[in-house]
């Protein structure tokens, strides 16, 4: 069997450790603190394995350690020098047991110290350690390992072949029935064996004692339990033997009392309770005896195994299977699972509404953000949304809101609006991330060719009084090219709630800008419209204010006769303008504009550009008198 | 010489137990594949036979050697670059799977085969009618008694298509050292998770922030040693402790579900998140007072809806680590809500489980299902399989089901067997072609006598003389009820 599992690596650890623990011993003054250091570093680090592992048996081969097949610390001066010192001692074997104490250590050091003859005439380092009291470790002198004695007597049980052990327990169990059903004492040949050997080694004997049971057949080993389990005529029973058992493994041993019950007809935990076993151990073997309810109906495990047909079911994938896994092994991509982490940490902030599931959230966010999944961060931001009003978690909302106004997020949501994808949170998305979102809506349009501007269209236009807002600046100061794109924006929106923006497009300084700003402005039916026109009557650029001029004629709106009646007959000495707010007049078709254009028509002046008004004033009242005359018929040409 | 253990490992990487390469079915397991790899053995068979008793030019031999060209030719139009025919302890294979009649009828065959120390005979492509013949010339000259002199006949037909292979003692002694450091190296591995484990469980109670990059090096580890030994990493998932049950479930769910990941195909960086998810799906149970996850006996609403909050507490507590991986908190949250939607918490907008969640469900039930707890018996692991295969499209997707059990084996590492021989034998290695027979390891006689060494035995091997299986699995029965503590040691 292999228990190998580290342990050979342990166990070398462990003498090169002890191997050190000697050494310091005997280099270092009592009170030196490397002393105290190597014994406790050994004695805890022995404790440790032996916990686990129950006594560590080391042989003993001249210079060198053994422990099962394997040669350990034969390359360590330290090591090989403790196995010359024990093997001139006549020791064979090492045990080192659980419960170790740095006292035991130190006494064994000194008695190891000893000249081997000196140790001869004292009886030998067997008995010196029983002497000085040392349980723990023990040491298997060679000469013991061959016995005269016969049967288990005769058995080294630390050494002997485990065959030759398991035929030997038998034979004790036999010998305890025969002598049991007497009248004199019952034989307990195990005891006395068990009893010659020092505590340490022990408990490696009753293991491998308890290892050999396992070789026996079923049968035999169930009579050797039942023969120890069989009262002597003082009632005792065959303790030595039971103690074995109990050192077997704890389903080994379940197996064998649960056999054995039903042989001698009576509980197994009646079996259980004769022997000596830690509460632990007696615990676990407990409900090996009498297993709790079974996990098949939990699992509702109640049908059939059908091998064959489950072996055939799996061996011949379909096409759908490779075509399922597939799907599944692409949806499992980081790429497409930051939406399911952001809906979880959603789900956690619902469950336990704190501020550190806020930031979890809001941690959420950004790979949810980054993979596009616009559905999630709709339902985030919603929920963020309505975190914002309340005091406690305002902070932490608005922080995690931020992250839902990167332009990198609001990008992708443009796109995905172009693209037609999640559309409706995309747009959601936008709206709710504010000017930004505006922002980065107005950027986006005004970069995108005309089929793109057609697809976000309808969001900037029900987005349009923020569009509007952010563009002022640019429509003041900004780009020209930016900012006939506006215009030609707002001209395509053509709401009256873009008139405000647009009359500021009059403050670029490009003409062009304020050109299309005032065309555009004749397009909205709106006061605000209408007042930034004639504003503009006065603009400081004459272009500006010429252009204003006709563009408040072309829209034929008589209201703004009377501002161009000031003009005409103001004191201002622009005459361009003066001939261009006639014209325009004209194309108002107001008709309250007469009286005040024939006087100015007929007032006395002089010089040749005066007369030239005047001339074209005349025209122009005729033009106004004259019935079902418009526009295309006047003196108003088309600019 | 020993070729055993060099067929034993040419077996098990043609299609063995390599979790990674699980994906990829044997070759031979369709009809038409195996009909194929049947009539290849017979067209060698026959090729030899004629060879044997005409002179080369007579009709009968060319005709079998044409046939033996064809049958190899039908092989490589199946997609395949070279086929071997094995032999292995007097049965014959092709590649990896089993010919229990043929290993009967074609004694003379696998005689001369062995005779002459060859255990496989690799045609590759461009495999021809001289090659053909070639090897018929080899298997019939008496002078030929070793694989030199078999090799060297070839060589003079001017043969480059044809492959003979042994193996020698040293290739054994170096992989059985080999499986022994592997074994050692990821037992060390997992005591060291359960260390981790230990410390994480203990770390959250106190309501500290674990530290993540121990457990990704773990995993990390785990995941190498999966591609070099995948056998030996789910044999891990055999051990199994009631002392420390939460850790060694976290354990046994994060390598199955490596070793179930690798099986569908995922990329190493997904392993990685799947490992790390596995290994902490069950965190909230820490928020879960011990005295109801232990309870005896059935538990009240009021308990139940306790137990139940341990997905969102578990999510609650990984979100704390999303930065690293949103994985862990995803599967915690999700890895009760079944694959017909009707667990818990209730999934949102009917979204289905994420790969992870499944695979992470599945690990989770099998080896719970499979391990003895106080208040519940184990089901032994042919049962705890064939209940996941009942609870496909309920409980289970049905896909990553049938993989999983494909991946395992009907029996799988660590299961306990009885054979028809009353022997009890604990499976060792599954055989991917044929996952009813597996290798097993016989540790107990019939009369219940524990054997000193076990017994290594391929089921799929077939008596010589009667055509029929050598040894037959009677039943699987729990570990316990066996008196077996502890089948990793077997493994």
């Amino acid at each position: 069997m292999d228990r190998n599992d580290g342990f050979m690596a342990r166990a070398e650890d462990l003498m090169r450790m002890f191997a050190i623990a000697v050494n310091t011993v005997r280099l270092y003054p009592a009170n030196s603190p490397l002393r105290e250091n190597s014994l406790n570093t050994f004695t805890e680090a022995s404790n440790a394995v032996t916990r686990i592992r129950g006594p560590v048996q080391y042989r003993i081969d001249r210079h060198r350690f053994i422990v099962g097949d394997t040669i350990i610390g034969e390359s360590s001066g330290q090591v090989s020098a403790l196995a010359e010192t024990l093997h001139a001692l006549q020791v064979g074997q090492l045990i080192i047991a659980p419960g170790l104490s740095t006292t035991e250590i130190l006494h064994f050091i000194e008695i190891i110290g000893k000249e081997p003859a000196e140790m001869q005439a004292s009886g030998g380092i067997r008995s010196t350690l029983i002497e000085a009291g040392i349980e723990n470790i023990a040491a298997v002198e060679v000469s013991l390992r061959a016995s005269a004695e016969e049967g288990i007597l005769g058995l080294d049980l630390t050494t002997a072949p485990v065959t030759d052990i398991a035929r030997e327990l038998v034979a004790a169990a036999e010998e305890w029935m025969a002598t049991a059903t007497g009248n004199s004492k019952a034989t307990d040949l195990v005891a006395t064996a068990l009893d010659r050997l020092e505590p340490a080694a022990r408990d490696l004997a009753m293991d491998r004692c308890a290892e050999a049971l396992r070789l026996l057949d079923e049968e035999t080993r169930i009579r050797v339990l039942a023969s120890a389990l069989s009262p002597a005529s003082d009632a005792g029973r065959m303790d030595a033997m039971l103690d074995v058992i109990a050192h077997m493994p704890p389903a080994a041993l379940a197996r064998l009392l649960r056999l054995t019950a039903l042989r001698t007809d009576e509980q197994p935990n009646a079996l259980l309770e004769t022997l000596a076993l830690p509460p632990e151990l007696a615990k676990e073997l407990a409900a090996l005896l009498q297993p709790a309810a079974h996990g098949q109906n939990e699992y509702d495990a109640s049908g059939e195994v059908n091998p064959a047909e489950t072996a055939a079911e799996v061996t011949a994938p379909t096409e759908n299977d490779a075509t399922h896994t597939d799907a599944l092994i692409r949806a499992a991509t980081s790429q497409n699972t930051a939406d399911r982490g952001l809906m979880t940490a959603l789900a956690l902030t619902h469950a336990h509404l704190t501020e550190d599931s806020i930031h979890a959230l809001a941690e959420a966010l950004e790979p949810a953000a980054a993979t596009c999944a616009f559905d999630a961060l709709a339902e985030a931001e919603n929920l963020l949304s309505d975190l914002a009003q309340e005091p406690r978690f305002a902070t932490a909302a608005h922080a995690a809101r931020e992250i839902l106004t990167s332009q990198t997020l609001l990008r992708t949501c443009i796109n995905a609006v172009v693209d037609g994808d999640h559309t409706h949170s995309a747009r959601a998305l936008i709206d709710s991330a504010g000017r930004a979102g505006t922002e980065a809506l107005l950027t986006a349009y005004l970069q995108s060719d005309a089929a793109r501007r057609d697809r976000l269209l309808p969001l900037v236009s029900s987005m349009i009084d923020g569009v509007a807002t952010v563009a002022t600046r640019t429509l003041r100061s900004g780009e020209t090219e930016l900012a006939l794109g506006i215009v030609n924006l707002f001209t395509t929106v053509n709401s009256r709630r873009v008139a405000s923006a647009l009359a500021i497009g009059l403050e670029h300084p490009d003409y062009a800008v304020r050109k299309a700003a005032i065309l555009a402005l004749t397009r909205c039916p709106d006061e605000t419209g209408w007042t930034a026109i004639k504003r503009a009557f006065t603009h400081n650029d004459s272009a500006t204010r010429q252009l204003a001029v006709r563009a408040a004629g072309q829209s034929g709106l008589a209201h703004f006769a009377p501002d161009l009646l000031e003009i005409i007959t103001g004191k201002d000495g622009d005459h361009n303008l003066k001939k261009e707010a006639l014209l325009s007049l004209e194309s108002t078709r107001s008709k309250q504009a007469i009286p005040v254009l024939s006087r100015f028509a007929s007032s006395l002046t002089l010089g040749r550009r005066n007369r030239e008004l005047r001339t074209l004033a005349r025209q122009v009242v005729t033009s106004l008198q004259s019935e079902g005359t418009d526009t295309q018929e006047g003196v108003y040409r088309e600019h | 010489m020993n070729i055993n253990q060099e067929m034993e490992n040419r077996l098990e990487s043609a299609g063995g137990t390599s979790a990674a390469a699980s994906t990829a079915q044997s070759p031979f397991t369709t009809p038409a594949h195996f009909t194929a790899a049947r009539a290849l053995a017979r067209a060698l068979a026959v090729a030899q036979n004629n060879a044997a008793l005409y002179p080369a030019t007579h009709p009968h031999v060319v005709q079998s050697i044409t046939e033996f060209v064809e049958a190899a030719t039908m092989i490589f139009d199946l997609g395949l670059d070279e086929v071997t025919v094995n032999v292995y302890k007097q049965t014959l294979f092709i590649e990896n799977h089993v010919l229990p009649e043929e290993s009967v009828t074609y004694r003379k065959l696998i005689c001369d085969l062995l005779s002459r120390g060859i255990s496989a005979l690799t045609v590759a492509r461009n495999f021809s009618a001289r090659d053909a013949h070639a090897v018929a010339t080899m298997l019939n000259t008496t002078d030929v008694t070793s694989i030199a002199q078999a090799r060297a006949l070839l060589e003079s037909f001017g043969t480059t298509s044809v492959l003979l292979a042994e193996t020698t003692d040293l290739e054994d002694t170096s992989r059985a050292e080999e499986d022994r450091e592997n074994k050692a190296v990821n037992r060390a591995a997992y005591d060291h998770g359960v260390t981790l484990m230990r410390d994480v469980e203990t770390q959250t109670k106190l309501g500290h922030v674990f530290e993540v990059e121990p457990l990704r090096q773990l995993i990390g580890g785990l995941i190498d040693n999966l591609f070099r030994d995948p056998a030996a990493i789910l044999g891990l998932t055999a051990i199994k402790s009631h002392d420390t049950y939460t850790l060694n479930h976290s354990l046994n769910v994060c390598i199955l579900s490596l070793s179930l990941g690798s099986a569908l195909g995922l990329e190493t960086e997904m392993l990685k998140s799947l490992g790390l998810s596995a290994l902490l799906y069950d965190l909230g149970k820490v928020r879960i007072p011990e005295e109801i996850l232990n309870k005896e006996g059935p538990l009240t609403a009021a308990e139940w809806t306790i137990v139940k909050s341990h997905t969102t507490e578990g999510a609650d507590l990984l979100k704390r680590i999303q930065l690293v991986d949103q994985m862990p908190m995803i599967v915690a949250y999700e890895h009760h809500q079944r694959q017909d939607l009707q667990g818990y918490p209730q999934p949102e907008n009917g979204r289905e489980q994420h790969l992870f969640s499944k695979v992470v469900a599945l690990c989770d039930a099998y080896d719970a299902m499979t391990t003895r707890r106080p208040f519940r018996r184990e089901i032994r692991p042919d049962k705890a399989l064939a209940v996941l295969m009942q609870g496909r499209d309920k409980a289970y997707d049905p896909t990553v089901t049938k993989t999983f059990v494909a991946m395992l084996g009907i029996y799988p590492m660590g299961a306990v067997v009885v054979l028809d021989d009353s022997s009890t034998a604990v499976v060792f290695r599954i055989n991917k072609d044929d996952l009813l027979r597996p290798r097993v390891k016989r540790i107990i006689d019939a009369s219940g006598r524990w054997l000193e060494e076990p017994e290594t035995i391929d089921l799929r091997l077939v008596n010589p003389q009667t055509g029929t299986y050598d040894r037959n699995i009677i039943e699987c029965i729990p570990a316990a009820e066996a008196g077996i503590d502890d089948v990793w040691q077997y493994l």
